[in-house]
């Protein structure tokens, strides 16, 4: 187990271990939302709240490196999640799950700027910036600061710029069980929508969000063992819905405008256009075939959206795409001018320049390189 | 099924019958006593016809767009002046062609140039599909001045892919090189397309080709007689000073000197024969 901060395993173990004592002895169980217990126990006048019997899970957490851009992305939840880095250099992630019964909590440390797409199936999904020592983030074009969060909708689709190396995290729920908490403990109907939306709570109530996720980080990767104990992972979920209901009950947003929603419905044409054709090498023509705009639309949105042309992100694809194949294939099989024209690459002494500059390495080292094991992902707790 | 090759030529015959490779017919003059050397370099997809050429001294050439194609010729280095219909391009202009177009194409000095075409239905589509306007071939030939990025983007693309034609030939087997050459032409053709007029109203020098081009095919149907400038005049209808003019913009030479050098192009061919 690697220790993240600076201070000792121990001293930190034992901090966690007294703010947890806190945490689970100041529980207000008047708030409870989850019943977990055969009496209904929820408050407020909300009529459609469900018993959800049974007993409390143990949470799943788990704390992961990884070297390999699409491999975090598929590790990331509840999403479907599309990653690029956009700046030169060895990528290095760390991703740090926590699952509560209810309640699925990450948090993520990128080494890199990146440009990301996520759809949601299933979850409402709120996401932050975990600290705020880092540049903002662009959420669908629009400019996050780290006192902002983004809730998502089910089936919602979104683009994520950072712009250096940066920290998040995410919490979700099911549709229904963020609704029976927001009306257990607003004791109105929350205003959730169907799309993406920024929300600007209070600073007070997101800084105690923050607060609370951070010790949940720290919990799951220096003293797993204490979420185990059903009573503190039941605290820890409860403070933290609490804290994620009142953030989104904070919310007095605008709508986003007709023109944003257009350029967000041309984005997802985009996207479900790449993610149809995963592995090809695909050209503007086709993708303004595809999303049924123009290239200056289009360009306006991706600049909008990604913080760069078209052009430049498909170019960032194919490269990823071709370093994906050169890292798989066999070096005895296969050549970096197969595997370069097979994406497109037909100026192969520029793409070797390219590929050396994003990668930092010529695509002939990523070919013959062995079986590395640090691209696979680590498991560190 | 992808054509590409380079070829040099020294006989301006061989080398004009090579530019219709392109889709395009030329009959060509050398205006200089320099020997001819020629180098063209095409690559000819299935849609996309691309096309470079280095001359290496001045010369007079009559072109004949096929209907069906849409083209656009530039030129292709700095130190190239191209004269076209009787408009000097700069560095950085690309010439709009009309379909099925007739115009005249001078030199002052040793060139490169690029030519390039695609099916006027594909054009079409592309043009809707990139801008969502309905981009056709202009009634009458255009010169444009698109930005430089754009401008530079497509001469990079034009010669990279004629260079790969030289010197990997064999890279043209890939269906994937094929596509992404033709995909990325495409769209830094059709960027470059929306761009404005350089020279705005061309009514005058297309009034200038028109005289010429008539004065080509009276050359065309006396080849065999010996003509005076003043029968010429009469046999187009205009005033001597109006063809001198005209031959002097469009052709780069007095209508006189260019009666001459087509006798000379004619004799060498006889004496071939």
């Amino acid at each position: 187990m690697r220790p993240h901060c600076a201070d000792s395993p121990q001293h930190q173990s034992q901090g966690i271990r007294k703010s947890i004592s806190r945490l689970v002895r100041g529980v207000d169980h008047s708030l409870l939302w989850i019943d977990r217990s055969p009496s209904n126990c929820h408050r407020g006048t909300h009529t459609g709240a469900r018993s959800l019997s049974g007993g409390s899970a143990m949470p799943r957490c788990a704390t992961y490196t990884f070297q390999d851009p699409t491999l975090y992305a598929s590790a990331i939840r509840p999403a479907n999640v599309g990653i690029f880095p956009t700046a030169r250099g060895r990528f290095h992630a760390t991703l740090t799950q926590v699952d509560f019964d209810r309640l699925w909590t990450q948090f993520a440390n990128e080494s890199l700027p990146r440009v990301a797409h996520s759809t949601l199936p299933n979850r409402y999904n709120i996401a932050f910036l975990a600290d705020s020592n880092q540049p903002g983030a662009k959420y669908c074009g629009m400019e996050i600061s780290p006192n902002a969060a983004v809730l998502g909708a089910p089936g919602s689709s979104r683009h994520i710029r950072s712009y250096a190396a940066c920290r998040w995290a995410t919490m979700s729920l099911t549709p229904d069980d963020l609704s029976v908490a927001g009306a257990a403990l607003t004791g109105r109907e929350l205003r959730l929508g169907s799309a993406i939306r920024v929300l600007h709570p209070e600073p007070a109530h997101m800084a105690h969000l923050l607060r609370l996720h951070t010790a949940t980080r720290q919990l799951a990767e220096s003293a797993p063992e204490i979420l185990k104990r059903s009573e503190v992972s039941n605290a820890l979920e409860q403070e933290l819905v609490h804290a994620m209901v009142t953030c989104l009950a904070d919310d007095t947003g605008a709508d986003t405008s007709a023109a944003w929603r257009q350029h967000s419905a041309i984005m997802k044409r985009f996207e479900d256009y790449l993610a149809a054709n995963c592995d090809l090498p695909l050209y503007l023509p086709h993708i303004c075939s595809a999303t049924k705009a123009s290239e200056r639309t289009l360009r306006n949105c991706c600049q909008e959206h990604l913080g760069m042309g078209p052009l430049k992100y498909l170019w960032l694809r194919r490269m990823h795409i071709a370093r994906r194949a050169l890292i798989r294939q066999d070096p005895a099989r296969v050549t970096v001018t197969q595997i370069a024209t097979q994406y497109g690459f037909w100026h192969l002494g520029r793409f070797a320049v390219s590929y050396l500059r994003l990668f930092g390495e010529s695509p002939s080292v990523t070919l013959h390189r062995p079986d590395d094991p640090k691209v696979s992902p680590k498991i560190i707790s | 099924m992808v054509q590409s090759g380079s070829a040099v030529f020294t006989d301006p015959n061989d080398y004009r019958a090579g530019i219709g490779i392109g889709g395009a017919s030329v009959n060509l003059v050398v205006n200089n006593k320099h020997a001819f050397n020629g180098r063209l370099t095409w690559l000819k997809q299935r849609d996309l016809y691309l096309l470079i050429a280095r001359e290496n001294v001045p010369r007079i050439a009559c072109f004949s767009l096929a209907p069906t194609r849409t083209f656009i010729s530039f030129p292709a280095s700095s130190n190239t002046t191209l004269i076209w219909g009787g408009v000097a391009l700069q560095f950085g202009d690309v010439v709009f062609h009309s379909p099925g177009e007739r115009a005249h194409q001078w030199t002052k000095r040793a060139s490169t140039w690029g030519l390039a075409s695609l099916p006027s239905e594909q054009f079409t589509t592309y043009g809707k599909v990139l801008t969502g306007l309905e981009l056709t071939a202009p009634p009458v030939s255009r010169v444009l001045r698109p930005r430089p990025s754009a401008i530079s983007r497509l001469r990079r693309l034009h010669a990279s892919a004629c260079r790969l034609a030289e010197t990997r030939p064999e890279i043209h087997a890939h269906t994937e090189v094929v596509r992404a050459i033709e995909q990325e032409y495409i769209h830094a053709l059709i960027s470059c397309l929306t761009a404005k007029d350089a020279y705005g109203n061309l009514v005058i020098k297309r009034r200038q080709e028109d005289i010429v081009l008539k004065f080509e095919d009276v050359l065309r149907d006396h080849a065999n007689q010996t003509l005076s400038v003043r029968k010429v005049c009469a046999a187009l209808g205009v005033t001597y000073q109006a063809l001198r003019l005209s031959c002097a913009d469009v052709l780069g030479v007095s209508s006189s000197r260019y009666i001459r050098l087509k006798r000379n192009v004619a004799g060498d061919a006889t004496a071939l024969c």
